[in-house]
């Protein structure tokens, strides 16, 4: 009897305390009274933000919230989108995963390798990164597919934004690092991958050729995924991802895209002040490497305002943190590429609505805009200063770090 | 602990080569912040004769023929001051563990790129001592980062004593029996020689010997006379490294038992006994500076679960007064941080190098802003024994100071002049390595051998 009245004050107890908890998650959320970076342009002040079924409802002036919304104020507080890291190796075991029994494998998907809840995701999303692409590794000619992936939410399946996204295609001398002519008896495989330049390139002219060859065939042959792959490269249907530090890389990038008529996005292209004409002629878009890194990753030469440079030259260019390896949080790169000279707008530009539009996901996020994925950042300060903070990063409406009840 | 100072002497060379003797330098600046916790001057002036700061204030009348710095909307505030580093030095230890009588003066290259690196961060003054990779590595020099030679850039010539708690080959336990080992043989040396003193005036007293008299002083064996200083005289400040949470008893069994005068140098995981350091500095009122990698992951072992850690933010909740630490900005291509055994990660990035950096990651960790600029200036000067000469801007303090494009926290506050004992040493619109590394080039980068 006891234990029967207790477990019905016990359920009652339950429900009143988990109850509007677990329906908080549900309410409408309004945001007001921050200084609100939209995408572009400058922090402004006066907008409210209504975040509501995971999608931000409404931004204005004046913004009617429903009855059950949550209100909080957001005094002397900033606002930004979610950010967007434009490649990295979030979820992965290291930095460089690769499929390395092929050199050619442009049908492998990174998304196979992802662990959803590796603790790369959670330390991302504290530092106010909500999207983020995953790249297959550098050591192919042709790593595989990449895909954007929200930094947290529900399942694997759920966070995924884009699936086989692009193409990665590596330039410079990593595809050969490591493989070496044979001069012993007993082959293994790395004495058949290429061994330099010549042997790299050699692989993406034999790959692109035969795929074209397939494409133009009139046998119905039965065409191999990853030849589908590079058809669809050819046909310009996905865009190839291609990684060129240096700048005679960089060079021949653009010559092979000119070549094979394929949609390239240059991935870090560290020497680009020196290429620049050619870059800013081909109206290539860059992802940059992160502008903290002054040592070369294979020889190439970094230099402070190369992210800056790229910009005032027109060039759309957004910053990753790539490979991790000596790179600070996406949002203090940032910070990084005004001290190269970059100007603070198009330095917030450059870590959300510009990787959006490069991506090709800019309808669903990296701006604050009706309709947009409910994908936001609440600041100490403004976050392009080292001393800031996140306080809070929303996901899809739903608070997936941090807290509001300061 | 300040020791006889070669100013005049070093000085003299270098400042007669650009600023004559009465020449007057006014800066005129936008904001100062002096770095004494007041509110920063608005459209201040600084004069600065004979390296020293003459007069600081807003309603400073400018001599007419003084060479005039115009910093209007430019933040002024003290040189940064690094109480502890092994950069710019040949290599940063011997192979030999007990080397109490050597000096970093030996090892100095004036043209390494570690103090370009300063100069380009605004780094005035620092103290550079040998390595971690010792049990007694020798003496230190404090120094500003420009001259021709050591004697140029030394402003106290024999500075600190290094010792580590690291061991380089072997365990702990041989290693600190060695450091042990060291100091007892220099209190023995010194017992040895106090008895024979005695035995000589013995002698003297019974005519048995003809020599005039035994001075101690000039009997001390000069390989033991540094520690001698340390453990005995108690003159020398000794530098004590400790790499873990778990040397930190042992170097308090070690001040404890010697009662030196001692600076704890922390290694990133000591955060783990900020408690001990803190009762540590109660007691015995030890100065702490700490590791420059400030943001440390630890990862538990069972459920994998990481968390970002802040040392300085644990310190400071602790109670504990300390110094921070960075590298400079020397574009060195090969990262010269020491690889310290460690069970959690702590991460390298060039942006530590930066003070401006180590300052904004303090802050955004919650620690006051003026206790982390204090910890990057009058708490490492106090810890030099130089808080009557450098950390703040006040009328008769060294001129030290550094001309910034924005506020210290800023991303755009790049230092454009560094002044240094009232010299320019460093001037960022002329600086070759910033044209080198910047801007559109049309010929082709110089590429390195590998």
């Amino acid at each position: 009897m006891r234990a029967a009245s207790l477990a019905v004050v016990g359920t009652l107890l339950g429900t009143t305390l988990l109850g509007p908890n677990a329906r908080a998650q549900d309410r409408p959320i309004l945001l007001t009274g921050a200084k609100v970076f939209t995408g572009q342009g400058q922090f402004k002040t006066g907008l409210s933000i209504l975040i509501q079924n995971g999608k931000i409802a409404k931004i204005g002036a004046k913004v009617d919230a429903p009855v059950n919304a949550i209100k909080h104020e957001l005094k002397d507080q900033f606002v930004t989108p979610g950010l967007i890291d434009a490649n990295t190796a979030l979820g992965l075991d290291s930095p460089t995963v690769n499929e390395e029994s092929s050199e050619v494998t442009p049908q492998i998907r990174i998304v196979d390798a992802i662990d959803p809840d590796a603790w790369s995701f959670k330390h991302a999303l504290s530092d106010g990164v909500t999207t983020a692409y995953v790249s297959p590794g550098e050591r192919n000619v042709f790593g595989g597919l990449g895909v954007i992936v929200k930094t947290a939410g529900a399942s694997l399946k759920d966070r995924v934004v884009r699936e086989d996204a692009m193409l990665r295609m590596t330039l410079g001398s990593m595809p050969s690092a490591g493989n070496s002519p044979m001069r012993v008896a007993a082959p293994n495989m790395y004495y058949r991958r290429p061994t330099n330049r010549m042997g790299t390139i050699w692989e993406i002219r034999k790959a692109f050729y035969d795929a074209d060859k397939a494409r133009g065939s009139r046998q119905k042959k039965e065409i191999s995924a990853a030849t589908q792959v590079l058809i669809n490269a050819l046909d310009r249907k996905i865009k190839v991802r291609t990684t060129a530090r240096q700048d005679q890389d960089i060079r021949t990038a653009l010559r092979l895209a000119n070549e094979f008529g394929i949609d390239i996005i240059l991935d870090e292209a560290t020497e680009a002040y020196y290429a620049m004409d050619y870059i800013v002629a081909a109206k290539i878009p860059v992802i940059a490497a992160p502008p903290s890194v002054m040592t070369g990753h294979e020889g190439e030469r970094p230099q402070t305002d190369t992210i800056a440079l790229l910009a005032n030259a027109g060039v759309p260019v957004c910053i990753q943190t790539g490979l991790g390896l000596g790179a600070l949080p996406l949002v203090r790169e940032a910070a990084f590429a005004v001290r190269g000279g970059m100007n603070r707008q198009a330095a917030l530009a450059s870590i959300t609505s510009v990787p959006a539009k490069i991506l090709g996901i800019d309808d669903r996020v990296g701006t604050l805009a009706d309709g947009k994925d409910a994908d936001l950042v609440v600041w100490t300060r403004n976050p392009l200063s080292p001393s800031s903070r996140a306080v809070a990063v929303f996901v899809d409406g739903k608070l997936r770090s941090g807290n509001l009840d300061e | 602990m300040i020791q006889k100072l070669t100013t005049l002497a070093a000085s003299a060379v270098f400042l007669a080569s650009t600023v004559a003797a009465q020449e007057v330098l006014a800066i005129k600046a936008g904001t100062v912040n002096l770095g004494t916790g007041q509110t920063p001057m608005e459209n201040a002036v600084i004069l600065i004769k004979d390296g020293r700061i003459e007069q600081i204030g807003t309603k400073i009348e400018v001599p007419w023929n003084a060479r005039v710095i115009d910093a209007s909307g430019k933040y002024v505030m003290p040189a940064w001051v690094q109480a502890h580093s092994f950069g710019g030095l040949d290599i940063s230890n011997e192979a030999i563990q007990v080397t109490p009588f050597l000096s970093v003066m030996d090892s100095i290259d004036p043209v390494n790129s570690y103090f370009e690196g300063c100069r380009r961060a605004g780094i005035g003054i620092i103290h550079v001592m040998p390595g971690n990779a010792c049990a007694i590595g020798g003496r230190g020099v404090v120094v500003r980062p420009f001259g021709k030679t050591p004697e140029q850039m030394a402003i106290i010539q024999e500075a600190g004593m290094k010792m580590s708690l690291e061991p380089s080959s072997g365990g702990r336990s041989k290693h600190v029996a060695d450091l042990r080992r060291a100091l007892d043989d220099a209190k023995a040396h010194m017992e040895d020689l106090a008895r024979q003193k005695k035995e000589f005036e013995q002698d003297k007293a019974n005519s048995a010997t003809t020599e005039a008299n035994f001075v101690i002083e000039d009997k001390i064996d000069p390989l033991k006379a540094p520690l001698v200083d340390v453990v005995v005289n108690k003159k020398t400040t000794a530098y004590l490294y400790i790499p873990r949470a778990s040397d930190v008893p042992v170097a308090i069994d070690l001040y404890r038992d010697y009662q030196f005068k001692t600076v704890f140098v922390l290694g990133p995981e000591c955060y783990k006994a900020a408690k001990l350091l803190k009762s540590a500095q109660d007691k015995w009122q030890i100065p702490m500076i700490i590791d420059s990698r400030l943001e440390v992951t630890e990862r538990d072992p069972i459920t994998g679960k990481e968390t970002e850690v802040c040392t300085a933010k644990a310190y400071y909740d602790a109670g504990l007064i300390f110094a921070l630490s960075a590298t400079g900005e020397s574009y060195s291509r090969r990262m010269h941080y020491v690889r310290n055994p460690s069970a959690s990660s702590a991460r390298s990035t060039r942006a530590q190098a930066l003070p401006w950096w180590q300052v904004a990651t303090c802050v955004r960790w919650g620690i006051p802003e003026e206790v982390a600029i204090a910890a990057f200036t009058t708490i490492p000067a106090s810890i030099l024994g130089m808080s009557d000469r450098i950390g703040t801007l006040e009328k008769g303090m060294d001129a030290d100071l550094q001309i910034l494009a924005a506020e210290p926290l800023e991303p755009e506050s790049q230092v454009e002049k560094l002044i240094v004992q009232g010299e320019v040493i460093y001037d960022r619109s002329t600086d070759p390595r910033v044209k080198e590394l910047s801007g559109i080039k049309t010929s082709a980068p110089e590429k390195n051998g590998k």
